[in-house]
């Protein structure tokens, strides 16, 4: 049974073992206290230095040694990164590759919208995990959302005029601002179906593969 | 001729990621005890983002016209990194507002 104020007490079990730590508990290993009230007692895995308080109640600590607890296998940052980094640029990879063969099979609308879908799907998913991983001050599954960030950034801008020339052959080349006001949608030259129907340039190919490979930040087991 | 041009889409793409972060942040602080307020608060900032987006890539369509076409293309590829650090930015700007917001009511 778990007392409602253990949590509390177990600042007492880090005094109680760094009490202990000079006679070879500080070591590392776990020891269980027991709290029934004001009434603090330990003991060590070989069972020495139990008194005669009533157990009632108890709370186990795992120690990383030098009578430090702390958590048992806590996730690296830079592990965490490397891991975005990869998962980002995987994701974005199989959003180019679906892309791509799907784009004859259902045609150039569908595969537009739906590669919009998956830009806004990711920045949604990466909006909202990282704020998590920060309010948590869970560092590592914030180095693996921007991990994720990167992956999907560099292999989407990498691999977008690929995925643009897979939608339209004639797909518009090059990043100059000129053409963002140019290719602006304008109803009298058709409906936004038709608009959407002529296909990303490489630079938006780009961006949009690039955010949907940020989707990844919904994974990362042993980051988040 | 493809028309999805990369403007409206990097525009999107950041708007959207401020506004999840900061209805997150906003959900979670309980803002003034109603979800509709939060939302609410994330849509704003995630309008005024969309719109100072846009304006300032058409701004620098003005600027750039003329120059020779690497030059834009330059222009272009810095705009687009510009806009993911700033949709980051963003994102704790907006976190900021929400906790100034909370504190002040």
């Amino acid at each position: 049974m778990r007392h409602p104020a253990i949590d509390g007490v177990n600042a007492s079990c880090a005094v109680v073992a760094g009490l202990l730590g000079g006679s070879g508990i500080g070591a590392g290993g776990t020891f269980s206290a027991w709290i029934p009230g004001d009434c603090v007692s330990a003991t060590d895995d070989s069972g020495e230095g139990s008194s005669g308080c009533d157990p009632g109640y108890s709370s186990t600590v795992t120690f990383l040694g030098d009578g430090i607890p702390g958590p048992a296998a806590a996730p690296s940052t830079a592990g965490c990164f490397v891991k975005g980094v990869v998962a980002g640029a995987a994701t974005a990879l199989v959003v180019a590759a679906v892309a791509t063969v799907a784009a004859p099979v259902v045609g150039a609308t569908a595969v537009t919208v739906g590669l919009a879908a998956v830009a806004v799907a990711g920045a949604a998913s990466l909006g909202w995990t990282a704020r998590q991983d920060i309010r948590n001050n869970n560092w590592a599954g914030v180095a693996y959302d921007a991990g994720s960030l990167v992956g999907g950034f560099a292999t989407g801008t990498a691999v977008g005029p690929r995925v643009a020339t897979a939608i339209d052959p004639n797909a518009t080349p090059g990043w100059s601002p000129q053409s963002w006001w140019a290719q602006r949608y304008r109803p009298s030259r058709g409906s936004v179906g038709d608009f959407m129907g002529s296909g990303p340039t490489h630079a938006s190919g780009g961006a949009s593969t690039g955010a949907g490979g940020w989707l990844s930040s919904l994974f990362g087991a042993g980051c988040h | 001729m493809s028309l999805i041009m990369l403007l409206p889409l990097l525009a999107i793409i950041s708007s959207t990621f401020l506004f999840f972060f900061v209805l997150s942040e906003a959900r979670a602080q309980h803002v003034m005890g109603h979800s509709l307020v939060a939302m609410a608060l994330a849509l704003v900032l995630a309008a005024l983002n969309f719109f100072g987006v846009r304006r300032v890539g058409l701004g620098m369509a003005v600027i750039t016209k003329g120059k020779p076409e690497a030059v834009q293309a330059r222009y272009g590829k810095a705009f687009y990194v510009g806009v993911l650090i700033w949709t980051v930015c963003a994102g704790f700007l907006g976190l900021w507002m929400v906790r100034l917001l909370n504190g002040s009511l």
